[in-house]
């Protein structure tokens, strides 16, 4: 005799299977329509010269390029180079954002000094920085890498400040009775009360470095993805450009999906719901 | 919903909008424009360059206009800040009259695009500056050096062909590639090398005692026009009128060089000192040639051979029509 | 003795408006070492104002307050208080809040947070999250958090207040079984006259704002009160008096 408490299975019936294969397939279709017929369209365009093949060209030839690529490693080796001149912003711009953000957030003196200055620079769009960065920083990566962080800086250091600023005064209060000084006050309740702030916009900063870095590497560069799209681009070679592209929307979604994961690690705290009520 | 249907939608209605929307588009955008009148010709060129003097001059003096006022249409002149746009506006019939150097109409004909050589306003030789304080004299010194050069162009063909003649190999110096004002940067801050790249911003670093030019070297640069396919199938008569007044701007200008000079200063908004030092240097006397087209054909190939373009292309097969010129 | 309270208030008032107002007026009243007193009085009146004055958050005011016989300057661990949410911090877990109002990371200390943990019927919820735990779980950790520096005085300014009844009266419960442990002298804040008569050694009646003190009642009744018996009921009516007159 079966206890109360197991589980029995019950073997599908062959009608059951076959709705529930159905089921799947239908999923499945509702997410590949809208892909597969832009893809259809696209070849179709490209085929019947709808668009000129000189400029664009068809999914087929790019899928083909984007095989011969990868084989010869050159997208590979231009895909590390970028990522390397990202990384390497991204994270400096981002430390120096937060680190200021803090400074000016959390300390008066700090926010006298540091926040009018800070203000008036960040409306400048990065891109306008561009010919100084070069002067400063020369035509090699420092100067990309330095466009890359002020992105990140000026998006950081918005969202850090705010985060801190609008930290719940309850919780400074109880930091004020235990007797915290500063440094805990910051570093164990501003800080981390601001981390959901400060992650949901490393993500944005992380799409703008993206951008940044594309734009980078059209001037004096000879490596990257940014340079091989704007190459291709130069000498009219279609697929070349169009394989870039989607080398670099490829990149952007994987470090997208990476910083989702670390948003999710960091704030498990939030999500986690009331389980137990025990009185 | 009825067994059969995929996503809640009647499958035959689904089949019969994609259809309905697929006729649209084939509508919307095959449809080709057919001009019976031609109301306007759109010339095009390419940064800023004193070997377009004579299409300068013509500009200037209106001589596009009288031809064109016959047919009733006028000229529209656009200048292109980088190489991109020219040929993706020959492609998507954007402008049909265009005036730069061989190698990117030759990348344009690469990727299938329906453009001709019509005619050519001067040569002019490839030359590299270095900083006047540089301690590069001869293209030897080049060795290990940084180069900053627009990639694909004439200059960037003469260079790799100069420093070949003295045995330096692509693998022993360091092409930068960067648009003329980028490179301008570059270059007056000491970030690069040497600079290889055409008139008048070799005479304006001359100039500013900021760079001198090495000696050597006898690559040149072929600064032609060319046009877009359809437009010399669609207006031919329009197209010889184009060139006659060319080739009676190039004769004016050979004629009336201290004028030129100063019309064509006035045009590119630089000091007349500038354009006199660079004029020496343009033959007006240039014309379509056996030996043109041979150097047209080793460009192809080296752009070929380097990987900048995909498909091979003969000069000969239908590149270049010197028709217009007889 | 070291955990007595002196309160000697002649006057505090705000800066409103361009206007004074006045909150508390003329409140003198102390704690002897050990006692449980409840201030008992309408919503508004000046209670957590007097609350802040006690803790040191707040020292400008015409008087003194003294703790075993020491001025109040300012804050200080020898004061421990529970709020009326429980102020947990959210990315903590339950022992890492009741760890924070350690003054220095001492592993000898984390026996003394676990017996606390199991004393007020936590354990197994060490590592949980505050988002996790209802109301009366949290204010817990909080009477735990207050308590884990063993405080000369212990502050509860509406502690129950976010509670439904039954919990409220659980948690009262809670709140008694700790007192008799540690015996340390609390003052508490509620306008819940059955919560007072629960709790309370003595009830200090505040009037309306400005407050000043109406009464005082003895309660000396034994522990747990029963709040069905008449004497519970006599001093519930007297109460309820003296809020309507």
């Amino acid at each position: 005799m079966a206890s109360t408490n197991k589980c029995i299975r019950v073997p599908l019936s062959p009608e059951n299977r076959v709705a529930g294969t159905r089921k799947h397939l239908q999923i499945a279709l509702q997410y590949a329509i809208v892909p597969l017929t832009l893809l259809l369209l696209w070849e179709a365009a490209v085929r019947f010269g709808w668009v000129p093949n000189s400029l664009i060209a068809s999914p087929s030839q790019v899928a083909i390029r984007l095989m011969k690529m990868l084989g010869n490693l050159s997208l590979e080796k231009n895909a590390l180079v970028s990522l390397k001149r990202l990384s390497v912003g991204f994270a400096l711009g981002t430390a120096t954002g937060i680190a200021a953000g803090v400074l000016v957030g959390a300390s008066r003196i700090g926010a006298r000094m540091l926040e009018p200055t800070i203000l008036t620079l960040l409306p400048i769009p990065p891109i306008a920085w561009i010919p100084l960065l070069i002067i400063l920083f020369g035509i090699g990566d420092a100067s990309k890498i330095a466009l890359i962080s002020l992105g990140s800086f000026c998006t950081l250091f918005f969202s850090t400040t705010y985060g801190i600023r609008t930290a719940d005064r309850n919780l400074v209060e109880l930091a004020q009775v235990l007797d915290k000084d500063r440094r805990i006050l910051v570093l164990e309740i501003l800080l981390p009360g601001a981390i959901p702030n400060i992650l949901s916009s490393m993500r944005v900063a992380l799409a703008l470095s993206w951008t940044l870095l594309i734009c980078s590497e059209v001037i004096a560069s000879s490596s990257g993805l940014g340079w091989l799209i704007w190459d291709a681009r130069n000498f009219s070679r279609a697929d070349d450009m169009i394989v870039g592209m989607i080398a670099v929307g490829i990149l952007g979604k994987a470090s997208d999906w990476l910083l989702d994961l670390l948003e999710r690690r960091l704030t498990r705290w939030r999500v986690a719901y009331r389980e137990l009520q025990n009185g | 919903m009825k067994r059969g249907d995929i996503f809640c939608i009647r499958v035959p209605r689904a089949r019969s909008s994609v259809i309905a929307a697929a006729l649209m588009l084939l509508v919307l955008t095959g449809c080709k424009q057919h001009e019976q009148k031609l109301e306007e010709v759109r010339f095009g060129s390419f940064s800023v360059a004193v070997d377009y003097g004579a299409y300068l001059v013509a500009q200037q003096k209106g001589w596009f206009d009288q031809a064109l006022s016959a047919e009733g249409a006028k000229a529209h002149y656009e200048m292109f800040q980088s190489l991109p746009p020219i040929n993706e506006s020959l492609a998507t019939n954007r402008v049909d009259v265009v005036f730069e150097a061989a190698p990117p109409a030759i990348a344009g004909k690469s990727a299938g695009i329906d453009v001709k050589i019509v005619g050519v306003s001067c040569t002019v030789p490839v030359e590299i500056i270095v900083p006047t304080d540089s301690s590069v004299h001869r293209l030897q010194d080049l060795k290990g050096k940084k180069i900053a050069v627009l990639a694909g162009t004439s200059s960037h063909y003469g260079l790799l062909k100069t420093l070949a003649k003295v045995g330096l190999g692509p693998s022993d110096f360091q092409v930068i590639d960067m648009t003329p004002p980028d490179a301008k940067n570059a270059f007056e801050t000491g970030q690069v090398d040497a600079w290889s790249v055409w008139s008048p911003w070799i005479e304006q670093e001359e100039a500013s005692g900021k760079g001198r030019p090495i000696p050597g070297g006898d690559a040149v640069v072929y600064s032609i026009f060319a046009a877009r396919g359809g437009f010399i199938r669609d207006h031919p008569e329009v197209m010889k009128k184009i060139v006659a007044v060319m080739q009676q701007s190039k004769a004016w200008v050979q004629a009336h060089p201290d004028e030129a000079e100063a019309i064509v200063a006035k045009q590119m908004n630089l000091p007349v000192n500038i354009i006199q030092a660079a004029w020496p240097k343009q033959n007006w006397s240039a014309q379509i040639n056996e030996g043109m087209i041979t150097d047209l054909q080793a460009k192809a190939d080296f752009l070929k051979q380097s990987g900048f373009i995909r498909n091979p292309v003969n000069v000969r097969n239908g590149f270049i029509d010197n028709g217009f010129n007889q | 003795m070291a955990n007595s309270l002196e309160v000697d208030v002649s006057s505090k008032h705000f800066n409103v408006n361009g206007g004074v107002l006045r909150v508390l007026d003329h409140i003198s009243f102390q704690l002897a070492s050990g006692e449980f007193v409840v201030l008992l009085g309408p919503s508004g009146c000046g209670k957590t104002t007097l609350i802040r004055m006690v803790l040191g958050l707040d020292t400008q005011y015409e008087g003194e307050i003294r703790i075993g016989h020491k001025k109040v300057l300012g804050t200080g661990l020898d004061r421990a208080i529970v709020f009326q949410e429980p102020r947990l911090i959210p990315w903590k877990s339950v022992r890492k809040n009741i760890e924070f109002a350690l003054p220095k990371h001492d592993p000898q200390h984390s026996s003394h947070v676990d017996d606390l943990i199991n004393f007020i019927g936590l354990q197994g919820f060490e590592d949980a999250w505050p988002n996790q735990l209802s109301g009366g779980m949290a204010q817990r950790v909080a009477l735990a958090r207050a308590l884990v520096n063993l405080p000369d005085l212990l502050l509860l300014d509406e502690p129950f207040g976010a509670l439904d009844s039954l919990t409220k009266i659980a948690m009262q419960a809670e709140l008694l079984r700790i007192f008799e442990r540690e015996g340390t002298t609390t003052l508490m804040i509620t306008h819940d006259i059955d919560e007072a008569i629960f709790l309370a050694d003595r009830i200090i009646v505040l009037s309306a704002r400005p407050a000043s003190i109406r009464t005082e009642i003895r309660i000396p009744f034994a522990h747990p009160r029963d709040r069905t018996s008449q004497d519970f009921q006599r001093v519930r009516s007297e109460l309820m008096r003296i809020f309507h007159a």
